[in-house]
Protein backbone atom coordinates (compact mmCIF):
# COMPACT_ATOMS: atom_id res chain seq x y z
CA UNK A 1 0.00 0.00 0.00
CA UNK A 2 1.49 3.08 -0.99
CA UNK A 3 -0.33 6.37 -0.07
CA UNK A 4 1.98 8.93 -1.82
CA UNK A 5 4.18 9.70 1.23
CA UNK A 6 7.74 8.33 1.53
CA UNK A 7 7.21 8.40 5.38
CA UNK A 8 4.17 6.30 5.16
CA UNK A 9 5.71 3.83 2.94
CA UNK A 10 5.40 0.45 4.94
CA UNK A 11 8.18 -0.29 7.27
CA UNK A 12 10.37 -3.44 6.97
CA UNK A 13 11.39 -5.36 9.71
CA UNK A 14 14.82 -5.52 8.35
CA UNK A 15 14.71 -1.75 6.99
CA UNK A 16 14.20 -0.68 10.61
CA UNK A 17 18.38 -1.03 11.12
CA UNK A 18 20.80 0.45 8.40
CA UNK A 19 23.54 -1.70 7.46
CA UNK A 20 22.80 -4.71 9.63
CA UNK A 21 23.40 -3.52 13.15
CA UNK A 22 21.00 -1.23 14.97
CA UNK A 23 21.07 2.47 14.51
CA UNK A 24 20.34 5.50 16.96
CA UNK A 25 19.01 7.00 14.28
CA UNK A 26 16.66 4.74 12.82
CA UNK A 27 14.69 4.37 16.23
CA UNK A 28 14.30 8.32 16.21
CA UNK A 29 13.00 8.32 12.73
CA UNK A 30 10.34 5.41 13.98
CA UNK A 31 9.69 8.19 17.41
CA UNK A 32 8.59 10.53 14.26
CA UNK A 33 6.48 8.48 12.02
CA UNK A 34 3.02 9.02 13.91
CA UNK A 35 3.73 12.70 13.80
CA UNK A 36 4.02 12.75 10.33
CA UNK A 37 0.67 10.42 10.28
CA UNK A 38 -1.22 13.42 10.68
CA UNK A 39 -0.95 14.33 7.13
CA UNK A 40 -0.86 11.40 5.64
CA UNK A 41 -4.53 12.50 3.81
CA UNK A 42 -3.68 16.44 3.86
CA UNK A 43 -6.24 17.49 6.35
CA UNK A 44 -3.71 19.25 8.34
CA UNK A 45 -3.11 21.36 5.07
CA UNK A 46 -7.06 21.25 3.57
CA UNK A 47 -7.36 22.92 7.46
CA UNK A 48 -4.76 25.49 7.49
CA UNK A 49 -5.48 26.77 4.14
CA UNK A 50 -9.59 26.86 4.93
CA UNK A 51 -8.38 28.72 8.22
CA UNK A 52 -6.08 31.29 6.61
CA UNK A 53 -8.44 32.15 2.99
CA UNK A 54 -11.03 32.79 5.91
CA UNK A 55 -9.00 35.23 7.67
CA UNK A 56 -7.77 36.91 4.40
CA UNK A 57 -11.37 36.85 3.50
CA UNK A 58 -12.59 38.56 7.04
CA UNK A 59 -9.33 40.93 6.09
CA UNK A 60 -11.01 42.13 2.81
CA UNK A 61 -14.45 42.73 3.73
CA UNK A 62 -13.60 44.91 7.27
CA UNK A 63 -11.23 46.96 4.86
CA UNK A 64 -13.25 47.48 2.78
CA UNK A 65 -16.23 47.86 5.05
CA UNK A 66 -16.96 51.08 6.62
CA UNK A 67 -14.73 51.60 9.88
CA UNK A 68 -17.01 51.76 11.90
CA UNK A 69 -18.87 49.03 10.80
CA UNK A 70 -19.64 45.75 12.48
CA UNK A 71 -17.00 44.38 10.74
CA UNK A 72 -14.55 46.31 12.38
CA UNK A 73 -15.35 45.15 15.85
CA UNK A 74 -13.16 43.35 17.97
CA UNK A 75 -15.87 40.74 19.11
CA UNK A 76 -16.62 40.10 15.12
CA UNK A 77 -13.75 38.87 14.67
CA UNK A 78 -12.86 36.68 17.90
CA UNK A 79 -16.65 35.15 16.91
CA UNK A 80 -15.25 35.03 13.26
CA UNK A 81 -12.16 32.86 14.61
CA UNK A 82 -14.14 31.30 17.23
CA UNK A 83 -16.71 30.32 14.34
CA UNK A 84 -14.14 29.34 12.19
CA UNK A 85 -12.00 27.11 14.21
CA UNK A 86 -14.96 25.21 15.67
CA UNK A 87 -16.20 24.48 12.05
CA UNK A 88 -12.47 23.48 10.92
CA UNK A 89 -11.98 21.00 14.08
CA UNK A 90 -15.08 19.61 13.88
CA UNK A 91 -14.91 18.97 9.76
CA UNK A 92 -11.52 17.98 10.62
CA UNK A 93 -12.70 15.26 12.95
CA UNK A 94 -15.36 13.96 10.78
CA UNK A 95 -12.89 13.75 7.75
CA UNK A 96 -10.56 11.68 9.96
CA UNK A 97 -13.40 9.78 11.51
CA UNK A 98 -14.93 8.66 8.28
CA UNK A 99 -12.22 8.24 5.93
CA UNK A 100 -8.35 8.03 7.53
CA UNK A 101 -9.08 6.13 10.68
CA UNK A 102 -11.20 3.29 8.41
CA UNK A 103 -8.32 3.33 6.09
CA UNK A 104 -5.11 3.32 7.37
CA UNK A 105 -5.95 2.94 11.29
CA UNK A 106 -6.70 5.39 14.92
CA UNK A 107 -4.06 7.23 16.58
CA UNK A 108 -4.42 9.49 19.38
CA UNK A 109 -1.27 11.96 20.31
CA UNK A 110 -0.05 13.22 23.68
CA UNK A 111 -0.76 16.96 24.95
CA UNK A 112 2.31 18.68 23.73
CA UNK A 113 4.45 20.10 26.14
CA UNK A 114 5.91 23.49 26.38
CA UNK A 115 9.53 22.61 25.99
CA UNK A 116 12.36 24.69 25.05
CA UNK A 117 11.96 24.66 21.62
CA UNK A 118 8.08 25.45 22.15
CA UNK A 119 9.28 29.16 24.76
CA UNK A 120 11.43 30.10 21.71
CA UNK A 121 9.10 29.29 19.09
CA UNK A 122 7.07 32.30 21.08
CA UNK A 123 9.93 34.22 21.71
CA UNK A 124 10.56 34.55 17.74
CA UNK A 125 6.70 34.67 17.14
CA UNK A 126 6.52 37.75 19.29
CA UNK A 127 9.94 39.83 17.98
CA UNK A 128 8.13 38.99 14.41
CA UNK A 129 4.67 40.45 15.68
CA UNK A 130 6.61 43.31 17.08
CA UNK A 131 8.51 44.26 14.16
CA UNK A 132 5.07 43.40 11.58
CA UNK A 133 3.98 45.70 14.10
CA UNK A 134 6.42 48.81 13.53
CA UNK A 135 6.05 48.12 9.98
CA UNK A 136 2.49 48.47 9.74
CA UNK A 137 2.19 51.70 11.82
CA UNK A 138 5.37 53.70 10.48
CA UNK A 139 5.15 54.87 7.49
CA UNK A 140 8.94 56.28 7.24
CA UNK A 141 10.18 53.17 7.31
CA UNK A 142 9.59 50.59 4.80
CA UNK A 143 11.03 47.94 5.40
CA UNK A 144 8.05 45.25 3.46
CA UNK A 145 10.39 43.33 1.03
CA UNK A 146 12.69 42.45 3.87
CA UNK A 147 10.08 41.43 6.14
CA UNK A 148 7.89 39.86 3.67
CA UNK A 149 10.80 37.50 3.04
CA UNK A 150 11.46 37.03 6.83
CA UNK A 151 8.06 35.63 6.76
CA UNK A 152 8.23 33.94 3.87
CA UNK A 153 11.25 32.03 5.15
CA UNK A 154 9.39 31.32 8.58
CA UNK A 155 6.62 30.12 7.42
CA UNK A 156 8.37 27.55 4.65
CA UNK A 157 10.62 26.79 7.24
CA UNK A 158 7.56 25.70 9.23
CA UNK A 159 6.27 23.97 6.56
CA UNK A 160 8.97 21.77 5.43
CA UNK A 161 9.15 20.78 8.85
CA UNK A 162 5.79 19.66 9.64
CA UNK A 163 4.82 18.49 6.08
CA UNK A 164 7.14 18.53 3.47
CA UNK A 165 9.33 16.11 5.93
CA UNK A 166 6.94 13.21 5.51
CA UNK A 167 6.86 13.37 1.40
CA UNK A 168 9.28 13.90 -1.04
CA UNK A 169 6.87 15.88 -3.73
CA UNK A 170 6.02 18.51 -0.96
CA UNK A 171 9.58 20.00 -1.29
CA UNK A 172 8.42 21.36 -4.52
CA UNK A 173 5.71 23.05 -3.29
CA UNK A 174 8.01 24.45 -0.21
CA UNK A 175 10.19 26.15 -2.80
CA UNK A 176 7.03 27.45 -4.27
CA UNK A 177 5.99 28.66 -1.10
CA UNK A 178 9.48 30.65 -0.63
CA UNK A 179 9.35 31.85 -4.36
CA UNK A 180 5.86 33.01 -3.51
CA UNK A 181 7.10 34.96 -0.45
CA UNK A 182 10.42 36.63 -2.58
CA UNK A 183 8.05 37.69 -5.93
CA UNK A 184 5.37 39.33 -3.54
CA UNK A 185 7.97 40.63 -1.62
CA UNK A 186 10.04 42.71 -5.10
CA UNK A 187 6.60 43.66 -6.81
CA UNK A 188 6.20 47.21 -6.75
CA UNK A 189 4.16 49.24 -4.62
CA UNK A 190 1.39 50.40 -6.96
CA UNK A 191 0.64 46.90 -7.03
CA UNK A 192 0.93 45.38 -3.77
CA UNK A 193 -1.06 48.84 -2.61
CA UNK A 194 -3.95 48.17 -5.22
CA UNK A 195 -6.03 45.73 -2.92
CA UNK A 196 -6.48 48.07 -0.57
CA UNK A 197 -6.20 51.38 -2.04
CA UNK A 198 -9.67 52.57 -1.73
CA UNK A 199 -10.10 51.18 1.67
CA UNK A 200 -9.68 53.35 4.53
CA UNK A 201 -6.81 51.48 6.09
CA UNK A 202 -5.19 53.75 3.72
CA UNK A 203 -5.24 56.31 6.11
CA UNK A 204 -3.34 54.90 8.35
CA UNK A 205 -1.39 51.71 7.59
CA UNK A 206 1.73 51.29 5.19
CA UNK A 207 -0.57 50.00 2.38
CA UNK A 208 2.45 48.18 0.60
CA UNK A 209 3.26 45.81 3.85
CA UNK A 210 -0.95 45.42 4.00
CA UNK A 211 -1.16 44.73 0.70
CA UNK A 212 2.38 42.24 0.52
CA UNK A 213 0.74 40.16 3.76
CA UNK A 214 -2.42 39.53 2.37
CA UNK A 215 -1.08 38.62 -0.96
CA UNK A 216 1.03 35.71 0.43
CA UNK A 217 -1.13 34.86 2.64
CA UNK A 218 -4.13 34.41 0.17
CA UNK A 219 -1.28 32.38 -2.40
CA UNK A 220 -0.01 30.20 0.55
CA UNK A 221 -3.50 29.29 1.42
CA UNK A 222 -4.39 28.43 -2.12
CA UNK A 223 -0.91 26.47 -2.27
CA UNK A 224 -1.76 24.42 0.55
CA UNK A 225 -5.45 23.54 -0.22
CA UNK A 226 -3.92 22.12 -3.64
CA UNK A 227 -1.17 20.37 -2.07
CA UNK A 228 -3.88 19.16 0.88
CA UNK A 229 -6.47 18.50 -2.27
CA UNK A 230 -3.84 16.33 -4.31
CA UNK A 231 -2.73 14.65 -0.94
CA UNK A 232 -6.42 13.50 0.23
CA UNK A 233 -6.76 12.17 -4.05
CA UNK A 234 -3.60 10.13 -3.55
CA UNK A 235 -4.58 8.78 -0.24
CA UNK A 236 -8.11 7.76 -1.54
CA UNK A 237 -6.67 6.46 -4.37
CA UNK A 238 -3.39 4.02 -2.66
CA UNK A 239 -5.82 2.99 0.32
CA UNK A 240 -8.78 1.19 0.78
CA UNK A 241 -11.67 1.09 3.43
CA UNK A 242 -11.33 -1.76 5.34
CA UNK A 243 -14.48 -1.62 7.06
CA UNK A 244 -15.31 -4.36 9.56
CA UNK A 245 -11.88 -5.33 9.98
CA UNK A 246 -10.37 -2.96 11.92
CA UNK A 247 -9.10 -5.31 14.64
CA UNK B 1 34.21 -7.01 31.19
CA UNK B 2 33.95 -3.85 29.92
CA UNK B 3 31.40 -2.02 30.84
CA UNK B 4 30.07 -1.45 27.22
CA UNK B 5 29.52 -5.04 26.26
CA UNK B 6 28.40 -5.53 29.77
CA UNK B 7 25.55 -3.02 28.35
CA UNK B 8 24.91 -5.19 25.58
CA UNK B 9 24.37 -8.04 27.54
CA UNK B 10 21.89 -6.33 29.64
CA UNK B 11 19.46 -5.04 26.61
CA UNK B 12 16.29 -6.03 27.06
CA UNK B 13 15.40 -8.53 24.67
CA UNK B 14 11.98 -8.40 24.48
CA UNK B 15 12.08 -5.19 23.00
CA UNK B 16 15.17 -5.76 20.90
CA UNK B 17 13.44 -8.12 18.09
CA UNK B 18 13.05 -5.82 15.11
CA UNK B 19 9.34 -6.09 15.11
CA UNK B 20 8.29 -5.73 18.67
CA UNK B 21 11.08 -2.15 18.70
CA UNK B 22 8.68 -0.77 15.91
CA UNK B 23 5.66 -1.42 18.05
CA UNK B 24 6.76 0.20 21.19
CA UNK B 25 8.55 2.74 19.54
CA UNK B 26 5.96 3.90 17.15
CA UNK B 27 3.60 3.68 20.42
CA UNK B 28 6.14 5.40 22.46
CA UNK B 29 5.17 8.30 20.20
CA UNK B 30 1.74 8.39 20.44
CA UNK B 31 -0.96 8.27 23.46
CA UNK B 32 -2.81 5.60 21.59
CA UNK B 33 -3.04 3.22 18.37
CA UNK B 34 -5.25 0.67 16.94
CA UNK B 35 -4.51 -2.41 15.38
CA UNK B 36 -5.05 -1.19 12.02
CA UNK B 37 -2.34 1.65 12.29
CA UNK B 38 -0.01 -0.96 13.38
CA UNK B 39 -0.58 -2.85 10.81
CA UNK B 40 -0.34 -0.37 8.36
CA UNK B 41 2.75 0.87 9.49
CA UNK B 42 4.72 -2.25 10.31
CA UNK B 43 3.78 -3.94 7.13
CA UNK B 44 2.96 -7.33 9.43
CA UNK B 45 0.27 -9.63 8.73
CA UNK B 46 -2.19 -9.85 11.62
CA UNK B 47 -0.99 -12.68 13.32
CA UNK B 48 2.74 -11.76 13.38
CA UNK B 49 1.32 -8.78 14.47
CA UNK B 50 -0.62 -10.03 17.26
CA UNK B 51 1.67 -12.42 18.77
CA UNK B 52 4.26 -9.48 19.62
CA UNK B 53 1.77 -7.68 20.91
CA UNK B 54 0.61 -10.69 22.91
CA UNK B 55 4.53 -10.76 24.11
CA UNK B 56 4.51 -7.32 25.05
CA UNK B 57 1.32 -7.56 26.94
CA UNK B 58 2.31 -10.51 29.03
CA UNK B 59 5.70 -8.48 29.88
CA UNK B 60 3.18 -5.92 30.98
CA UNK B 61 4.55 -3.43 28.41
CA UNK B 62 1.96 -2.80 26.48
CA UNK B 63 -1.96 -2.19 27.46
CA UNK B 64 -4.30 -3.59 25.33
CA UNK B 65 -7.83 -2.68 24.86
CA UNK B 66 -11.06 -4.15 23.24
CA UNK B 67 -13.50 -1.68 21.88
CA UNK B 68 -15.74 -0.17 19.38
CA UNK B 69 -15.95 2.26 17.03
CA UNK B 70 -19.66 2.46 16.12
CA UNK B 71 -20.81 -0.99 15.05
CA UNK B 72 -17.02 -1.96 14.25
CA UNK B 73 -14.94 -3.95 16.82
CA UNK B 74 -11.27 -1.76 17.38
CA UNK B 75 -8.47 -2.86 19.46
CA UNK B 76 -6.47 0.27 20.87
CA UNK B 77 -2.86 -0.18 21.93
CA UNK B 78 -1.26 2.26 24.37
CA UNK B 79 2.10 1.60 26.24
CA UNK B 80 2.03 1.44 30.17
CA UNK B 81 4.13 3.01 32.42
CA UNK B 82 6.62 0.23 32.65
CA UNK B 83 6.73 0.00 28.82
CA UNK B 84 7.62 3.60 28.48
CA UNK B 85 10.11 3.40 31.22
CA UNK B 86 11.48 0.07 29.79
CA UNK B 87 12.26 1.44 26.37
CA UNK B 88 13.78 4.48 27.54
CA UNK B 89 16.41 2.57 29.57
CA UNK B 90 16.58 0.21 26.27
CA UNK B 91 16.96 3.42 24.49
CA UNK B 92 19.99 4.52 26.72
CA UNK B 93 21.53 1.29 26.92
CA UNK B 94 21.42 1.16 22.88
CA UNK B 95 23.17 4.51 22.96
CA UNK B 96 25.91 3.51 25.38
CA UNK B 97 27.02 0.62 23.96
CA UNK B 98 27.81 1.67 20.43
Amino acid sequence: MQTGWRCCDRLETEAVFSSGGRNMEDVQGLLERPKLYDNIDGSSELMLGCMLIGMTAFQWVSAHARQDSIWNKVYTLFIFVALLTTALIYGRKAMKSLITYRRTGFVSYQKPKLGRLGLISCIAAAAACGLTFLTVRRHEIDSTMLVMIGVGLFMTASYAYGVARAVRWKWIVAVLLLLGAVVVAVLPAWLTSAPFSRSWVAAGFNLRFVGSLFLYLTFYAVVLLLSGGVSLGIYLHDTRHYGAEIE
Amino acid sequence: MKPQIQAIAEIDRVIHEPGRLMIVALLYAVETADFLYLQHETAMNKGTLSSHISRLEKEGYVHVEKTFRGKVPQTLLSLTRTGRKSFEEYRKMLKSSL
